[in-house]
């Protein structure tokens, strides 16, 4: 019976906003996507969501972990792709917090975007991101989990790009896309080796592991895997040097940055690896990576938010910082800690990026009650004050270049490669592209079209 | 049932001498896509029949003239819906009488190419297919010229060599014979010259590429979009096998440079018909790889690649065509906004572009997952390509939605899909989105050919 109650509180849970985006890009094509329509098909969508998730929790405090295999999606020769979820402790606290958040922000932005050219839109892609998310949280596979990866990927960039009167914000979201694929090549490359060494993609709960994690695999192989699951991560939770897209991710909507890279999306490269924890606990070069990496952007990320001057890169900078202090406590295999960790920084970024756009309006208040008693206190201002001059002057200036890894690589790596691409247009075409691209006939060029 | 199948590819030919007798353009298109929806029905049908009847034959005097497998009659669907959506969403400007008329016999001879049982058959369908698209303009010309003599050429002479080395021509005998060693991988060289120039693999893709920058995007989907020259792989490949086992490593390495080479090309490119021609010729490119490879798991996420991409990449071409006849040349040193003035197309456009390119949920995604299974662990460099590729050419269509569609709102007008355009391409939209939900089909169907093409080079 518990079986048949998750069976059906996941299938809720997921169907109901994957319904609602169906319906509501239907409106869109029907050109009927009236503003309260859409809301109200969101809204009901979310809370037979966040219900469904609550039930979902409840049966696994009460019964315990559990895994449900719907069937087979497809599969060729030796390769299947079973479409297998896991309720345990972490899938649970993971998937009332993605209905939950998703929920407010759907709530949220009713005054908020009320309205705007792009509500119906914005509301279909929080839709499907749920969907996204509710995948990650709830796979019982890591090939299942890529599905929802990709979601919220698209997703991401699009929303990202929502104001796309403005080609800053068009430009930002490309580039965020251009980092989730390049990372998830090395995702994809992790979940083929992982077949391969342990012949399964499966997570099991195993006794004394409160989440379910990844086979185990040893050797080489926990080695390879798991730099491929770290390059994987670092691409959706913005770690140095790939989180450059992050501060310019800010771009979008404030809901939108509220639940993506406050909330959620931002989180679920620590979600990867706290279920990769197996494979992190044989590999001291994958573990020490994670390490490496975590403090670097850790650093890098708090002294780069300190110079920043507007609010809401400021917060981008503070969950990059957290997510890698996240990273390092999984490195340690401190996987419970990541998860509280994640659990109450998603929530408190929420929160403050959802306040962002009124937060000077109340710092002024704040000020104008408090005067000088804000300045003094704070522990990373107590450091830099005994700082000597030239450091906080070298530190001042490199946080000023975000440490140049943003320039660095676009000189090493896109300017070269739109060189050569160039390159091998102009020798594909033989003469220059711009004189052979208007070889159209004249009359095509002329306005209305043909339809 | 044998009936039936003369009637099959009959329709195709019959319909184009009927489409070209009729008054008017209009009239033509019509009919031409009448003609189109119904036959593309019929073989539905007929593939449902063979699926659970197994092949069908069409005898003359005792002998079969044609056979259709369930792998040949998807192929010959696959042509059905391509040819129908160029008729219907293709641009005005192009498809005039004329060539509806050749559209369809094109689809014909695509047919006969599909159900051959002999060489004779095959040969004499894929340079039909060829020459029948020939028309007065200047880029057609160069297509069809170059087309002969690239692509025809090589596999006329391949079969000529075939018959005076075996003396036979029939397709199922020639598995079962041994040709001697020397003369096999000659043959097998002309028949992967005449296949990769048949779907554009550089470096023959150039003329292909010009089709579209001219405007002809029906044409260059007929050509191209049921990924005709492939099927010279899957008939051919068995039966040289020894050959084709040699060359395997060459093959591979072509396919991938082709691919790459295109997918960077497609990022120096400044106008957006342009870039998706080239984004096209990449993902085809994949599919010869996935062909050529010598996995089977490969091999099947190849044939499942090849279903998946024909609808997408007619969906994508015809997209940016709309767009190419809306406004003429659409550069991508800016942002040209056109999502405010035709919303619909941008969605559609979006569609096609994640369809293309293996995003989530649909039947590309599912094949480009296999193929990168059974590629990684026997060849991690041809995997790690293979998976770079996909990414490139991802970054590249999201690239070029934001350049077309986003932006501000222009101020010249840009009229939304509207009409037949609007049914055909929604249409297209959600069976590609239906696919990628229920993958299992075209797996199921592909199981049998991607086992025969693989274990006929396993036995040499």
């Amino acid at each position: 019976m518990p079986e048949q109650i998750d069976g059906l509180a996941l299938a809720i849970a997921i169907f109901a906003p994957a319904l609602a985006t169906l319906t509501t890009a239907t409106l869109m094509v029907a050109g009927r996507a009236r503003e309260e329509n859409v809301v109200a098909i969101s809204r009901l969508a979310f809370l037979a969501s966040f219900a469904a998730t609550v039930a979902i929790a409840t049966v696994v405090v009460r019964d315990g972990a559990r895994e449900l295999t719907t069937g087979v999606w497809f599969e060729a020769g030796h390769h299947a792709f079973h479409v297998r979820f896991l309720l345990d402790p972490l899938s649970a606290m993971m998937s009332v917090l993605t209905a939950g958040a998703c929920s407010l922000i759907g709530h949220f932005s009713v005054t908020y975007l009320h309205g705007e050219r792009g509500h119906a839109r914005f509301y279909l892609l929080l839709d499907l991101f749920t969907v996204g998310m509710l995948l990650i949280v709830t796979a019982g596979s890591i090939d299942l989990l890529f599905v929802g990866w990709e979601i919220v990927g698209i997703t991401s960039a699009l929303l990202i790009g929502f104001f796309h009167e403005r080609p800053t914000p068009v430009r930002n979201g490309l580039r965020a896309f251009a980092t989730y694929r390049c990372c998830d090549v090395a995702l994809l490359v992790g979940i083929i080796m992982l077949h391969h060494y342990a012949h399964e993609t499966g997570m099991h709960v195993e006794p004394g592991r409160w989440a379910a994690g990844l086979p185990a695999v040893t050797g080489t192989g926990a080695t390879v895997v798991g730099l491929a699951l770290m390059l994987g991560a670092m691409g959706k939770s913005a770690q140095a040097p790939v989180g450059g897209w992050l501060p310019r991710a800010m771009e979008g909507p404030t809901p939108s940055s509220a639940i993506f890279y406050g909330a959620l999306s931002i989180h679920a490269g620590v979600y990867l690896l706290i279920r990769a924890q197996p494979v992190f606990e044989r590999s001291p070069v994958a573990s020490g990576a994670l390490i490496a990496v975590g403090a670097v952007t850790a650093i890098t990320a708090t002294l780069t938010g300190r110079v920043q001057s507007d609010v809401k890169t400021t917060l981008a900078y503070a969950t990059m910082t957290q997510v890698g202090l996240m990273f390092i406590e999984l490195g340690l295999h401190l996987p419970t800690v990541a998860a509280l960790h994640l659990l109450g920084n998603a929530v408190l970024r929420c929160w403050q990026l959802l306040r962002a756009p009124a937060i000077l309006h109340e710092l002024h208040e704040v000020h104008g009650a408090l005067e000088h008693e804000l300045e003094t206190g704070r522990l990373l201002d107590r450091i830099e004050r005994k700082l000597p001059g030239r450091i906080g002057a070298w530190l001042y200036l490199r946080a000023l270049d975000r440490f140049y890894f943003e320039s660095l690589a676009e000189r090493f790596l896109v300017r070269p490669f739109f060189a050569l691409a160039r390159a091998l247009a102009r020798l594909d075409e033989g003469v220059d592209t711009e004189q052979t691209a208007v070889a159209v006939p004249p009359q095509a060029a002329t306005d209305g079209g043909d339809r | 049932m044998s009936f039936a199948l003369f009637v099959l590819a009959g329709a195709w030919l019959l319909g184009g001498l009927v489409v070209s007798r009729l008054a008017t353009r209009e009239s033509a298109t019509r009919w031409g896509i009448g003609w189109s929806a119904v036959t593309t029905l019929a073989t539905l049908v007929a593939l449902l029949v063979a699926w659970q009847q197994g092949p069908l034959l069409a005898e003359f005097g005792g002998r079969a003239i044609l056979a259709a497998e369930v792998e040949s009659l998807l192929l010959a669907s696959l042509t059905g819906v391509v040819t129908t959506v160029a008729l219907a969403a293709g641009s005005r400007r192009e498809i005039t009488r004329n060539v509806a008329a050749r559209l369809l016999a094109v689809a014909g001879t695509t047919f006969l190419v599909f159900f051959a049982t002999d060489l004779v058959t095959f040969a004499a369908g894929w340079t039909a297919g060829i020459a029948l698209l020939g028309s007065r303009d200047e880029a057609t010309k160069l297509f069809v010229g170059r087309q002969l003599l690239t692509s025809a050429l090589p596999l006329m002479v391949a079969v000529t060599w075939i018959g005076m080395v075996d003396g036979s021509l029939r397709l199922a005998d020639l598995e079962h014979r041994t040709l001697p060693a020397s003369t096999t991988t000659w043959i097998m060289a002309l028949v992967a010259l005449a296949s990769a120039a048949r779907i554009g693999i550089p470096p023959f893709h150039r003329p292909w590429i010009r089709l579209i920058d001219a405007g002809d995007s029906a044409r260059a989907i007929a050509a191209v979009g049921p990924l005709t020259g492939a099927y010279a792989i899957l008939r051919l490949g068995p039966a040289l096998a020894k050959a084709f086992v040699t060359d395997q490593p060459w093959l591979e390495a072509w396919a991938l440079t082709a691919a790459l080479y295109l997918a960077l090309v497609a990022y120096g490119q400044r106008e957006q018909l342009r870039l998706t021609a080239y984004l096209v010729g990449s993902q085809v490119a994949l599919v010869f790889l996935a062909l050529c490879s010598s996995e089977e798991v490969a091999v099947h996420g190849g044939l499942t690649l090849w279903l998946a991409l024909g609808p997408a990449l007619s969906g994508c071409l015809l997209t940016a065509q709309a767009i190419r006849s809306r406004r003429g040349p659409v550069g991508l040193e800016r942002h040209h906004g056109l999502v405010t003035q035709a919303p619909l197309l941008a969605g559609l456009a979006l569609v096609f572009g994640m369809a293309s390119v293996g995003l989530p949920l649909t039947l590309t995604f599912v094949a480009e997952d296999i193929i990168a299974q059974g590629l990684l662990v026997p060849h991690p460099w041809l995997a790690a390509g293979f998976v770079m590729v996909t990414a490139l050419n991802a970054i590249n269509m999201m690239r070029h939605y934001g350049r077309v569609y986003l932006g501000a709102t222009p101020r010249v007008r840009c009229p939304d899909v509207s009409g037949r355009e609007r049914v055909t391409l929604v249409a297209l939209a959600v069976m590609i989105l239906l696919a990628g939900l229920a993958p299992q089909l075209a797996l199921t169907a592909e199981e049998d050919t991607a086992h025969h093409l693989h274990a006929a080079e396993a036995t040499d």
